[in-house]
């Protein structure tokens, strides 16, 4: 799939994970003060590669496999000025690190009257894709009740390389959660090979402009989206994609003024329908958008269950078809 | 170790300054004239007083839960009472209260509320110093209540592997909160557990200001020089409750224990030491003690008296205009 905001390569497709390396990579060499940390860093294993060592000496840190103290430490490296990219190379860990953002990087701004900010990428993959229901779980709404964080969620190879290159230039404790399933980190897309071509937070993507509904989406539901959309489109239905990109800082101006043209609102994602990120986009527009709602907006999301190792898992996770079925009954059809 | 007239005068001081102020914000806490929860360092004043002793100017400190009366003098007495009763006047403008007090770009970190936060913070801190600012080091404290934690010993087990220059004290004071040391532990030594991850240790008297200011200036000269951390076990005893000072019937077991004679109050030994060894008279002493007393006097009545007009009290805009994001965007609020 080729879905790059960015064409400026002549180099042809990536995959996610060159994408990230290359971001780390560039980043690393612009600046000397971001270190990047973790379980296996630098040995060639995930989205990091054992160049990375050679040309970055101690700034790669393969840690014990600690992920609470992963974060506290990066946030400690961050206030002796120092940019740290935390990863876990699984979402779930962020229960593991939930302590360092939600308690620490996030007051000491408070607690300094705004003079003191912490410069940190807690960077990790989420998504179900057959290694159980510990390593696959959705987390991105797990911190977003939090003030003072950033939470980045790129669907794109093209999205995850710019935004993480913004992640690590942000003042700020950015969470960033690349989709770990095989089917997205394993895409390949058109990617920018411009080391000072960047995408800002906060504005959100139109993936695919249409007329008669919207879809916020993001990583496995966009890409299912993204295969509904022709199928609908014969069927009569045009449909407008948006793809937020960031929970935190939220883009509510992209949706509302789509809403405003289609009327109609579906979000879907593979987190759990209830309490989901998709209950702020409804009800966002619902409270400043309503007058031009036709008809309720209809949010859709795994099942309030838990999901299998191996292909069993997809029996309690969102199906293309759920996003289909949302579309209709949305549109009353 | 040698210490001159001033050194010796000056740990003399400060030691009664903290203990005359908190003696002053007991009785007032007993009154209901204290408008937040007070933890007294009462008893283990020499601990924070000899780490004081041994700092350098860019040095970090991460305090323990108690011991934050020590900055008594450095931030000013006023602007640490005014902080404590929360007046715009205060250090930190009110809204820290003197627990979560602190000047992180003088190195002085805010108290870390969720106990064992401040190892991981420390551990990660030190490598950004040896980084960027070699020849300086971080000295973190926390309570053997909080030793226990997961986090605590992730950080501890990692430090020896990064040759951080960080000296880890724990105030060992056997009580966590009103749970003795039985409950946690069956060993006698908490220093072996750090010694068992490599970190060089010492178990001291934290009641002796010498030994402890001795062993302090030895540990931090090793950090700022060799990179080498250390972990230093002081052993002490909490004259006060945990919180305010109405005795809890469960801590007969504590009072009753023999640890008060084992290690007994700091003050009147240091003055012996200093009367004997002729570094002062018991009537120059006296005299600190009585002026203190006075300007403690003066400082609460002031305080006290602006506390009583709500005029003086952080407003909603003092609160609300605290910038919470180093790079501000669109979306964040």
């Amino acid at each position: 799939m080729s879905e790059a905001t960015n064409t400026s390569s002549t180099r042809g497709a990536i995959t996610y994970r060159q994408a990230m390396h290359e971001a780390i990579m560039e980043e690393m060499t612009r600046d000397s003060s971001v270190v990047y940390m973790g379980v296996n860093i630098g040995l060639g294993r995930g989205a990091y590669n054992v160049a990375l060592t050679e040309k970055f000496g101690d700034r790669i840190i393969n840690t014990p496999i600690c992920e609470t103290m992963i974060a506290e430490s990066g946030l400690g490296m961050a206030i002796g000025g120092l940019r740290p990219i935390c990863e876990l190379q699984f979402g779930e860990y962020v229960s593991l690190a939930h302590d360092a953002m939600a308690n620490y990087a996030s007051k000491i701004p408070f607690w300094t009257r705004g003079k003191v900010h912490l410069p940190m990428v807690l960077y990790t993959h989420q998504g179900a894709f057959g290694m159980g229901n510990q390593h696959g779980q959705i987390v991105e709404s797990w911190l977003s009740n939090v003030p003072g964080l950033k939470i980045i969620i790129p669907s794109t190879p093209s999205d995850a390389k710019g935004l993480m290159k913004t992640a690590i230039r942000d003042n700020d404790p950015v969470i960033f959660i690349t989709p770990s399933n095989k089917l997205l980190f394993g895409i390949k897309g058109e990617v920018s090979e411009d080391p000072e071509e960047v995408i800002p937070f906060g504005k959100a993507r139109v993936a695919r402009e249409g007329t008669d509904i919207t879809v916020v989406c993001w990583q496995r539901t966009y890409l299912q989206t993204m295969a509904l959309v022709d199928e609908l489109a014969a069927e009569g239905i045009s449909v407008e994609v948006i793809d937020p990109r960031s929970l935190i800082p939220f883009d509510k101006n992209t949706v509302i003024e789509s809403v405003k043209k289609t009327g109609h609102l579906v979000v879907a994602h593979e987190a759990p329908y209830r309490f989901g990120a998709g209950a702020e986009f409804v009800a966002t527009v619902a409270q400043e958008a309503f007058p031009y709602l036709k008809a309720a907006p209809v949010k859709v999301g795994s099942p309030l269950h838990s999901f299998a190792t191996m292909g069993a898992m997809e029996h309690s996770l969102i199906q293309k078809d759920d996003i289909k079925q949302a579309i209709l009954n949305c549109l009353g059809k | 170790m040698e210490f001159s007239h001033e050194q010796l005068m000056d740990m003399y001081k400060r030691m009664t300054l903290s203990r005359i102020y908190d003696e002053k914000i007991q009785k007032e806490a007993d009154r209901g004239r204290v408008p937040f929860s007070v933890h007294l360092y009462t008893g283990m004043e020499a601990i924070g007083v000899g780490i004081a002793t041994a700092l350098q100017d860019g040095d970090y400190y991460i305090p323990s839960h108690r011991s934050r009366p020590l900055y008594l003098r450095d931030c000013g007495m006023y602007e640490f009472m005014a902080e404590q009763y929360g007046l715009r006047s205060g250090y930190n403008g009110g809204i820290n209260s003197d627990l979560h007090i602190g000047d992180v770009e003088k190195g002085w970190l805010p108290m870390c509320a969720v106990l064992g936060e401040g190892t991981p913070l420390a551990t990660g801190l030190g490598f950004a110093l040896k980084k960027l600012h070699p020849g300086h080091a971080v000295v973190q404290l926390h309570g053997d209540g909080a030793f226990h934690g997961g986090m605590v010993q992730e950080a501890l087990n990692w430090a020896p592997v990064m040759k951080v220059p960080v000296v880890y004290v724990v105030e060992n004071n056997f009580i966590s909160v009103i749970s003795t040391a039985g409950i946690s532990r069956t060993y006698e030594n908490i220093s072996d557990r750090a010694k068992a991850c490599g970190l060089k240790t010492y178990t001291i008297d934290g009641n002796d200001i010498l030994e402890v200011a001795s062993t302090m200036h030895e540990a931090l000269e090793d950090a700022r020089k060799n990179n080498t951390p250390s972990f230093v076990e002081m052993r002490t005893f909490r004259i006060c409750e945990h919180g305010g000072s109405s005795v809890d019937k469960h801590l007969s077991e504590y009072y009753d224990s023999g640890l008060e004679d084992q290690y007994p109050d700091p003050i009147p030994r240091f003055e012996k030491y200093l009367v004997e060894n002729k570094v002062a008279t018991q009537e120059e002493l006296e005299q600190i003690k009585a002026d203190y007393k006075k300007e403690v006097l003066a400082c609460w009545k002031k305080v006290y008296a602006e506390y009583e007009d709500e005029a003086n009290h952080p407003t909603k805009e003092d609160i609300m205009s605290i910038k919470m994001y180093g790079s501000e965007m669109e979306g964040l609020r």
